[in-house]
């Protein structure tokens, strides 16, 4: 798995079938079925294109540990595609009995983090590829977060074996959205385990960026993209297109764009791995039941009318935003 | 022995197992009369065709007429207004080569039929088809030439029901001693009428020849991708491409607006519509108390 790749949808699959620069593939499982995936991705299979399986729903952050029905539908996906990597997100969209349509970003604790681990654990172990783990876009964060955001990341990575997906796009919206700096950031991330990159189109949609998956790529995501890459080296890079899909022409455009990036990164010098000094808490009930009140809490006022006086309104109201958005393409399926 | 001798029972018996030898005989030589007298492999003959061709192939001339259309369509060339079709004020410059597809070879201008749908506006759909007898011919001795549609299918016709014809003459002649012999041939009579509409219905020259449907197949087979698309972002298509793919996959790939003009679509609409009352009458019969046996259906009111 090399190069530069686009996901897979009926919309891109008759540019992906005919681009034969492409490097590989994605696609998201939930919107597939394990036993009869559509012709067209079964050819892409048969002609030997990597596909990524891309989970949206197992919830791996939930409070609860992840649910076995989805992810024997996740291994029979991989299984099926004969996938090289399965990702999924590292956030959550169900609790208590509530679900999200949209994943939400989880709090960086250590409680949360002793949670994930053990949930990413128990998903490595079914997995028949290996499973890495994606940053998202968070419209909002938690109050009382008490890691960094890529501390949180790394330490997963570290504790579990996990490989990681770094969404460009994501990053440059919780970098314009919350504040923050790149380089500090990479700083922060152990770059060498990352397996790919994700990159795709955004908005800018009032005061908060907005990861549409349906612009063009935009000077400013380019930009970070290139930083990243100067950090990371040539890495699998991916462009996430989901809507206003312009003619293939426009997406070709964008495909050139990043694989002339990509063909012009070198390889960096090593970079000396981040120290951390992270403990967890023992695993309990307790810690799950707790922070599935809080999950449920803010599922609740995501998905109605509730309000909760301890996130901030305009990230709140984008993350509702989204969720309405979300619920009608099924992005984290109830079912 | 001659089988004319033969009375009543035995004949019957030798007529009727002459009737399977006739059958796989019939078979064999419809097999025979569908061999591709081309030596091409299916993908090199699928690399030689217009996407108007490969709509030709799959569904004759009304097929080919509604993906030329789809494809002037997706150029800009033609519009809808209510049933009829226009030609747009849209410059020649739209007409350049766009795109590659694989499988067939790029246009280097519009196909015949292509112009001819452009040259016949405006008009119905209905118009189009019925006007485009010439490119018909055109197109169906091209694909004859590259040994996908059998050449002269009424004599091949002819060739494939040979055997079945000498049967019938046989059961025709028996017939005729029969009755110069006052012998009841009724049941006789019942078998050779049988034999003839089988003969008529299910003993014909097949349209295509096995290479042309090796080429339908392996077309269908590699553009499964190309019907996702077509259907579902038409942006990211050329023009030649939806015209290969309405020629492929028929009017599902085509926009509402214009699938709904498509002779095969109310064709479609129509059996769906007529499904779907017989539908409802089983439904009523089934209300009788007595489904199948609706006889008594009369007396449910």
């Amino acid at each position: 798995m090399k190069g530069v790749g686009l996901g897979w949808r009926p919309e891109t699959a008759w540019l992906i079938d005919q681009r034969a620069s492409l490097g590989f593939t994605e696609v998201i499982a939930e919107l597939i079925d394990p036993a009869r995936p559509p012709a067209a991705l079964a050819a892409a299979v048969a002609r030997g294109l990597p596909v990524i399986t891309h989970g949206v729903g197992l919830s791996l952050g939930g409070a609860q540990p992840v649910d076995h029905a989805r992810l024997r539908r996740l291994t029979h996906a991989a299984q099926t595609l004969r996938s090289p990597l399965v990702s999924e997100h590292v956030a959550f969209c169900r609790a208590g009995g509530a679900a999200s349509p949209h994943f939400l970003p989880v709090p960086h604790t250590r409680a949360q983090l002793a949670i994930l681990v053990d949930n990413v654990r128990r998903t490595i172990d079914a997995l028949p590829a290996p499973l890495v783990l994606e940053n998202v876009a968070a419209p909002l964060r938690w109050p009382g977060d008490e890691l960094h955001e890529a501390d949180f990341l790394a330490e997963l990575v570290d504790r579990t074996g996990a490989r990681l997906l770094l969404d460009v796009a994501n990053l440059h919206a919780n970098l314009v959205n919350h504040g923050g700096d790149l380089d500090r950031y990479l700083d922060r991330l152990p770059l060498d385990r990352i397996a790919y990159l994700h990159v795709a189109g955004g908005a800018r949609v009032d005061v908060m960026w907005r990861d549409t998956h349906g612009h063009p790529l935009t000077p400013p995501i380019i930009d970070v993209l290139a930083r990243v890459l100067a950090r990371t080296g040539p890495r699998p890079l991916l462009l996430e297109r989901d809507d206003h899909f312009g003619t293939r022409g426009e997406l070709e455009a964008e495909l050139d764009q990043l694989a002339t990036l990509h063909a012009a990164t070198a390889a960096p010098p090593p970079q000396p791995r981040p120290v951390r000094d992270i403990d967890l808490p023992r695993m309990h009930r307790t810690l799950r039941t707790t922070l599935e009140h809080a999950q449920r809490a803010l599922i609740d006022c995501v998905t109605g009318t509730r309000a909760l006086a301890a996130f901030d309104p305009i990230g709140l109201a984008e993350a509702r935003t989204i969720a309405r958005r979300k619920a009608i393409s099924g992005a984290c399926p109830r079912r | 022995m001659n089988p004319l001798d033969l009375v009543g029972p035995q004949f019957l018996t030798f007529w009727l197992a002459g009737g399977v030898a006739v059958a796989v005989v019939t078979w064999l030589v419809r097999v025979a009369v569908g061999r591709s007298p081309r030596r091409a492999t299916a993908d090199e003959a699928a690399a030689k065709l217009h996407p108007t061709q490969v709509a030709y192939l799959v569904g004759g001339i009304e097929r080919a007429v509604e993906a030329a259309v789809a494809g002037l369509h997706h150029r800009g060339l033609l519009a809808t207004d209510s049933w009829l079709i226009k030609q747009t004020d849209a410059r020649g410059e739209i007409l350049s080569p766009e795109g590659v597809f694989r499988g067939c070879a790029e246009p280097a201008r519009l196909s015949r039929l292509e112009q001819h749908v452009l040259r016949s506006l405006p008009s119905t759909m209905r118009g189009l088809i019925d006007g485009a007898g010439s490119s018909a011919i055109v197109i169906e001795r091209e694909l004859e030439e590259a040994g996908l549609l059998v050449a002269d299918r009424t004599r091949a016709t002819w060739i494939v029901r040979l055997a079945g014809l000498a049967w019938l003459g046989l059961g025709v002649l028996k017939i005729g001693i029969g009755i110069a012999h006052a012998r009841p041939v009724a049941f006789l009579v019942l078998l050779v009428a049988l034999g003839a509409w089988l003969l008529c219905k299910r003993a014909r020259a097949p349209r295509e020849t096995a290479l042309g449907r090796a080429v339908m197949r392996l077309m269908r087979e590699r553009h499964r991708s190309l019907e996702l698309t077509a259907t579902t972002a038409p942006a990211q298509v050329t023009a030649d491409e939806m015209t290969l793919a309405y020629g492929l996959f028929g009017h599902a790939v085509a926009g509402i607006a214009l699938m709904t003009l498509m002779p095969s679509y109310q064709v479609a609409l129509v059996a769906a519509a007529s499904s779907t009352s017989s539908g409802t009458s089983l439904f009523s019969g089934g209300g009788c108390g007595g489904g199948g046996g609706c006889g008594g259906c009369g007396g449910c009111s």
